[in-house]
């Protein structure tokens, strides 16, 4: 990349050690990249010790995370990273305390408002595993609103233990959201494929990302009774997740879709989810077939690729709960938004716990079972 | 789901969503989002009106996402319908108007009579979904009707708190007032009480001993005016303070007592007393306090009577405390009384029952708000029954501790106005800087036998103390150049270093606080006597520092 470059610059690594991460993104800042983006996977096993000095001392911005899986120029990743060096200056803001249930993010959304030009699209990470996401973009879009697009999903590790998983230029970061302003147009693709099943129930009791009682019932029990019924199989013999992956809860939303609200583990009868669920809201849960997930992937695609020319990079945030369903069909899913894109526009992203859009029509939402592709045009001043 | 459990649980949600808080954004803030994200809208904005047009758009009340700047920039097509509808006082065509312009569907649907929302929504709501929403945002519209009141309450209560806290402030500032220009008095009252008194101690025409006589008492009336003052400035600013000792009560009421029999029989009233066999000798509370209310409950009651009798009795009560008695005081008079009406007025200070009571009678009106509040302070309360034309009890009930036998103090007694002659002569310096008090203390002393020395401020106090050191000390507190707590340091630091023997030093001040006796004693001093002083008082204490165990005479005069 030189200093007239605008396309990204792409660098894999498949073996997953921080020698080969800094090669990488050293070669980046080299040929002139603006900003890094890294996505790496949860299996490289990195911690703050062997890498935080070393972001620390990085001479551009850097941002990104490390997730369960990652997608590199169109293919999976079980264990390894990808450096995207940006032609466009990276604009990041940082916003802790994800967990606090006394803590109100507005007055720091609000300052965001003198700081960011509007227009930019803002890749939005934060750590999937952190209790108040969706009150951080409650309040994010209560503050900015419709003058942003915003892509992104939550980081973390498929063991559901919280850990440093934001890359930043302070070093990893836990607990955090991670707002990235790039000055660059998008184009957005949300689609899930999932339909209702079971349901409605109310959801009578929930904080933050627990529901505890569904028609006034413990949570687990009503799940256990219709999912056992549906699956034949029982929770006492088989892992939570291996079953729940397949009947996530559906939020209600007026003469629309649903949201998607993946079930994590129970805990006292009640059930821990990615994300938010608001009390008194009907909620259902959800069933999928392969042919329904796999054709919402195609819709994604076309949806994101619909009037973004010329395309310049695919940034996909695919729930990785899809690829524990879909199994060797994941690929598929990969392929239809591949084959939809130009050759020549690289396809980067990370298989997700949770799921960051604004659909264009509603308010800004934090998703769980859902695609959400991203299409990033060429830096804005240059098209003009 | 049925249209119609969808209806339902949408109308179930939303309605559970309002009313969450009192205060108004967040009573909004957390209705507006979930709403939205319910009803799969885009943005959302409520006004509350009270159905006037105004002539500007106005900005929301809330909205979600936040405006930023004019509405008119950020949303120019509903600032337009908006203009029109405010200039239609508020009257939206029908209830969920709706107006699509651009892929969007602006909704505006009436909260009650007193506000609007409006919905950004694509596609439009369908018809049944908005009369369903019109039976929400009408409890809406009420819960908002509460926020805004009890914003209006907390106002309301917030400046009331601010306005008592003012007057407070003013009413201690005040009492200070009071209290400092009431001794800025007592400074030369104490020069015309003492010259007075020392005048009359000299050779005097008849005509001249009775006007001088006249001076004194209204001198003393004046000074008792003053005490009162400073006494109820002291309690309104917080700063008076009980001072518990053991007393005998007997003899406590019975040197009370007497002064005012003498002022009774002036008019031709009887007074006499009666305390119960089962009330102790010895107590333990504040007996000069006690002897001021109670020279305030009979004096009041000499006064307003004018013919009959005042009866005062002390009783013990059943009930009492652990280590604790309650002792009934009761003055009874068969006076002028006072209406039922008027009875709670009089325990208010610089109050009388009757305007014309002043005129007729005189006196503070301080009084019985001083003795109510001294009695509070000792835990009783001060009650009356009166019965107009036949007369009033006055009573209290104050709790008592039996008082050890030991260290027992006994009213002074009544010494007779002669002989003024001091049982030791002494050598005093003086150091004090008002001109006339200086020279009344020196013409006291001298009659009495005493030698004096006089300084003007404290450094010359130090100054005189080094060349020629005298039997005891008369200090005043507030000099210029330097204040005699220094003067007072400095001489016992000397002492100290030098291994001098000790000098009496005795505070003379018009500043009677507790804390200012503190201050003295804190700086070393042994004793203190506050103005005006009288005579007597004066040369009392100076026999008691000089022949305390510290004072040493021996040598005190080998500068």
């Amino acid at each position: 990349m030189n200093r007239e470059q605008t396309q990204p610059a792409i660098f894999v690594d498949t073996v997953g050690t921080d020698h080969e991460l800094f090669q990488h993104i050293h070669a980046a800042v080299a040929l002139g990249a603006k900003s890094l983006l890294v996505l790496a996977c949860d299996a490289n096993g990195f911690i703050p010790a062997q890498l935080d000095a070393r972001l620390q001392a990085l001479p551009i911005p850097i941002f990104g995370g490390i997730f369960p899986e990652i997608i590199a120029n169109g293919r999976k990743l079980t264990c390894g990273s990808v450096v995207c060096g940006l032609p466009v200056t990276a604009q990041i803001h940082l916003i802790g305390e994800l967990s606090n249930p006394e803590a109100d993010y507005f007055p720091q959304t609000e300052q965001l408002v003198a700081t960011l030009t509007p227009g930019t699209t803002l890749v939005t990470l934060v750590d999937g595993l952190s209790k108040r996401i969706s009150a951080l973009l409650e309040c994010l879009y209560e503050a900015l609103g419709t003058r942003h697009q915003y892509v992104g999903g939550g980081a973390g590790s498929l063991s559901f233990v919280q850990k440093p998983c934001l890359f930043s230029n302070q070093g990893l970061l836990e607990d955090y959201a991670q707002i990235v302003s790039l000055d660059l147009p998008i184009s957005i693709g949300i689609e899930h494929g999932w339909h209702k099943f079971a349901g409605p129930f109310f959801v009578t009791g929930a904080y933050d990302n627990t529901i505890t009682t569904l028609d006034y019932r413990p949570a687990f029990e009503v799940y256990k009774e219709v999912e056992e019924a549906d699956s034949g199989k029982r929770f006492s013999d088989t892992e939570f997740f291996d079953l729940a992956k397949a009947y996530p809860f559906g939020l209600d939303r007026l003469k629309g879709d649903v949201v998607v609200r993946d079930p994590l583990f129970p805990k006292d009868n009640a059930l821990v989810c990615v994300g938010e669920v608001p009390a008194n809201h009907i909620i259902y849960i959800l069933k999928g077939e392969a042919e329904n997930l796999l054709e919402a992937s195609r819709q994604c695609a076309d949806t994101a690729m619909w009037g973004q020319t010329p395309a310049m990079l695919a940034l996909l945030f695919d729930c990785i709960s899809r690829t524990l369903f879909l199994q060797d069909r994941f690929a598929e899913e990969i392929g239809n938004i591949r084959s939809r894109l130009p050759d020549n526009v690289p396809l980067l992203g990370a298989l997700s716990l949770g799921e960051i859009a604004d659909a264009g029509n509603t308010c800004l939402e934090f998703f769980n079972k859902t695609i959400v592709l991203g299409v990033l045009g060429g830096q804005q001043e240059q098209c003009a | 789901m049925t249209p119609t459990l969808e209806l339902v649980s949408v109308q179930y949600a939303l309605a559970l969503l309002i009313g969450q808080d009192l205060d108004l954004r967040t009573m909004l803030r957390k209705f507006l989002p979930p709403a939205l994200k319910l009803l799969n809208c885009r943005s959302g904005y409520i006004w509350m009106h009270k159905g006037e047009p105004v002539s500007d758009v106005p900005e929301p009340c809330y909205s979600y996402p936040a405006v930023h700047g004019a509405l008119a920039d950020s949303q120019p097509v509903l600032a337009t319908h908006l203009q029109a509808i405010t200039n239609n006082g508020w009257q939206v065509k029908k209830p969920g108007e709706i107006i699509g312009t651009n892929g969007i569907y602006y909704h505006f649907l009436p909260l009650g009579s007193s506000g609007l929302l409006v919905l950004l929504r694509d596609p439009p709501l369908p018809e049944p979904h908005l009369l369903a929403l019109g039976l929400v945002l009408k409890r809406l519209e009420t819960a908002c009707h509460a926020c805004q009141q009890h914003a209006y309450l907390e106002e309301a209560r917030r400046e009331a708190l601010q306005a008592k806290e003012a007057a407070e402030r003013a009413s201690k500032a005040k009492s200070e007032f009071l209290a400092m220009i009431s001794h800025e008095i007592r400074t030369p009252m104490n020069g015309v009480i003492g010259l007075t008194d020392l005048m009359l101690y000299s050779e005097l025409t008849a005509t001249q001993r009775e006007y001088l006589g006249m001076i004194k008492s209204s001198s003393s009336a004046l000074l008792d005016i003053i005490n009162e003052i400073l006494d109820f400035s002291r309690i309104e600013a917080g700063t008076l303070a009980l001072s518990p000792a053991s007393f005998h009560l007997r003899p406590l009421l019975q040197d009370t007592f007497i002064p005012l029999t003498v002022r009774a029989k002036e008019k031709s009233l009887t007074l006499h007393w009666e305390i119960a066999p089962d009330v102790p000798e010895t107590l333990e509370g504040d007996p000069g306090r006690l002897r001021q209310i109670m020279i305030n409950l009979v004096g009041n009651a000499i006064k307003f009577t004018e013919s009959g009798e005042i009866a005062v009795s002390v009783t013990r009560q059943s009930g009492t405390l652990d280590g604790q008695m309650q002792l009934l005081f009761a003055v009874r008079d068969t006076g002028i009384g006072i209406p039922q009406e008027k009875q709670a007025a009089i325990f208010q200070p610089f109050q009388q029952a009757d305007g014309s009571i002043t005129r007729r009678y005189g006196g503070t009106g301080l009084g019985l708000t001083i003795s109510s509040r001294l009695i509070e302070m000792m835990g009783g309360t001060l009650r009356l029954e009166s019965d107009p034309g036949k007369g009033s009890i006055f009573y209290f009930n104050v709790p008592f501790k039996q008082a050890a036998t030991a260290t027992i103090s006994t009213p002074s007694e009544t010494k007779p106005h002669q002989p003024l002659q001091a049982a030791r002569p002494l050598y005093v310096l003086l150091a004090e800087d008002n001109a006339v008090n200086r020279m009344l203390a020196v013409r006291l002393l001298n009659r009495a036998g005493h030698t004096v020395s006089v300084a003007e401020n404290g450094q010359e106090a130090l100054d005189s103390w080094v060349a020629k050191r005298p039997d005891a000390i008369l200090m005043d507190m507030q000099m210029p150049t330097m204040d005699g707590l220094e003067a007072t340091t400095l001489i016992r630091q000397q002492e100290k270093a030098s291994g001098l023997p000790h000098t009496p030093i005795i505070a003379l001040t018009a500043n009677a606080m507790p804390s200012d006796q503190q201050r003295c004693l804190a700086a070393g001093m042994d004793d203190f006597l506050s103005k005006p002083f009288n005579v007597q008082d004066l040369l009392d204490v100076l026999e008691r520092s000089c022949a305390s165990p510290s004072a040493t005479h021996d040598g005190a005069r080998s500068g």
